[in-house]
């Protein structure tokens, strides 16, 4: 369910999958996405996807230095006020919402930012008389770049998992212009669904990988990337959720991937791939596989990725100019004598359909 | 002394291709049949070297990324710092190069 979801949400998105998919990790987690990239790279369509394709109450806005708190979370009641109650009116806003994305979120003033803080951490709205348990499942938040404002860290902290988004590449110009012209068929699935998953995902069995996971947040400490305390102990969450997509009761050294996102920033994420490139050398994900093979170049899911492309192009009547740019893709990523069995095959079938 | 190599965690982008023998031929081939603008470069007894992202695939390709001024294949590192290389392989010639195991050193100006 999850991986047609990513696919749908996804088509005609380029380069946006692993976000899409960052995003689903992050709502099965419980936790919250900073998307940082500069303005037009798709990063509001991406979250809007994601929300359709969930079913979910979905709520966007743009903030900036007049934003006014009752843009976000609801006008005051005037009836009640009439009564003597000072309450807010939150349908259709932030409050109600299951999925929100909130473009320039650092933009917002110290009374909207400290209210948000108290919902995106224990998901309850309070104003006045108003106190209001949230169904947010996730929340985007988006930004063009990292605030260096101390004042705000304590708040970018809340937001777990770390997406930097670069514009499409030189090469995929031509995807994207097609691909901007496309309506994405998105069969919307239940929220349900996604609760089923999140609900595994709380009961997932860490045990296995707390001894990894504890020698990989030393081994970041030693190389000055050390996460937060706070940040240490949520990171669980996404290797929870991971392990839940994977379809695995018991995490296992496959799902300690989730660990690169949440480094803060993106040229740390970088050292942190480097510096854990033998844990994170197990990595798979059967669901989210372009985002755990970006975040953990692991060979392994990286194979996974090339034989679900290879068996769906073997499908169809491939195009020799896509089967020869598979067989690239193969060839410039794996040394032939690392070839894992399954590849080696693939890699022999679509040498026979080229001419 | 011998320059020993690893296998890259993180392999690079392919930025061009070498080949020799009947690869080097067919690569050719599908260059021209295809009408591709891509910069390739003959050295006789050493291979063929095309730059380029779009290239043909071919058997027995060996695709090449590129760090700084050296070309390496896009699977392979090697076990010395890129800075030591850059100076140990400007006596061989001017950048940038293509650096491929067993030694062989292509200058590509």
């Amino acid at each position: 369910m999850i991986l047609e979801l990513v696919e749908q949400c996804s088509q005609g998105l380029v380069e946006r999958r692993t976000l899409v998919e960052a995003i689903v990790l992050a709502a099965v987690a419980g936790e919250h996405v900073l998307v940082i990239g500069p303005p037009g790279t798709a990063k509001s369509e991406a979250a809007r996807r994601v929300a359709r394709g969930l079913g979910g109450r979905y709520f966007e806005y743009l903030l900036g230095k007049f934003s006014e708190p009752s843009e976000l979370f609801g006008p005051v009641d005037l009836r009640k006020l009439k009564e003597g109650v000072l309450e807010t009116a939150t349908q259709g806003m932030l409050p109600e919402a299951e999925i929100a994305f909130l473009d320039e979120v650092f933009a917002g003033s110290t009374a909207i930012l400290n209210s948000l803080l108290t919902l995106l951490n224990e998901r309850v709205f309070r104003r006045g008389g108003t106190r209001l348990n949230c169904p947010l499942r996730v929340c985007i938040g988006a930004s063009n770049a990292l605030p260096e404002d101390e004042s705000l860290a304590a708040f970018a902290d809340r937001f777990l998992v770390r997406c930097f988004v670069e514009p499409v590449s030189d090469s995929l110009l031509e995807s994207l212009l097609a691909g901007g012209r496309q309506a994405p068929a998105i069969q919307p699935c239940s929220l349900t669904d996604l609760d089923e998953v999140a609900r595994r995902a709380k009961t997932v069995d860490l045990t296995p990988v707390v001894p990894l996971l504890a020698n990989a947040l030393r081994r970041l400490r030693r190389e000055g990337l050390g996460l937060s305390d706070r940040r240490s102990v949520r990171v669980q969450n996404l290797i929870a959720a991971a392990a839940a997509l994977a379809g695995r009761d018991q995490a296992c050294p496959a799902d300690l991937w989730p660990l690169v996102l949440a480094v803060p920033t993106a040229s740390e994420q970088q050292m942190a791939r480097q510096a854990l490139h033998e844990v994170l050398a197990e990595s798979d994900n059967p669901s989210l596989y372009r985002l755990a093979e970006e975040v953990s170049a692991g060979q392994k899911v990286r194979a996974r990725r090339l034989i679900e492309a290879g068996q769906k192009l073997l499908a169809e009547h491939p195009d020799p100019l896509r089967v020869e740019g598979l067989l690239r893709d193969i060839d410039g990523h794996f040394a032939p004598d690392q070839l894992p069995p399954e590849l080696t095959e693939l890699r022999a079938q679509l040498k026979v359909r080229l001419p | 002394m011998k320059l020993s190599w690893s296998s890259r965690a993180h392999p690079l982008a392919i930025e061009g291709a070498w080949a020799q023998g009947a690869a080097a031929q067919q690569l050719q081939r599908k260059i021209r049949e295809r009408g591709l603008n891509l910069q390739c470069l003959d050295f006789p007894e050493q291979g063929l070297v095309v730059l380029g992202d779009d290239l043909p695939w071919v058997e027995q390709l060996t695709y090449l990324g590129r760090q700084g001024q050296i070309y390496t294949p896009t699977v392979l590192q090697p076990d010395l710092p890129l800075e030591w290389l850059a100076e140990g392989l400007a006596r061989k010639g001017p950048p940038p190069w293509v650096l491929l195991p067993e030694g062989r050193v292509l200058s590509l100006r």
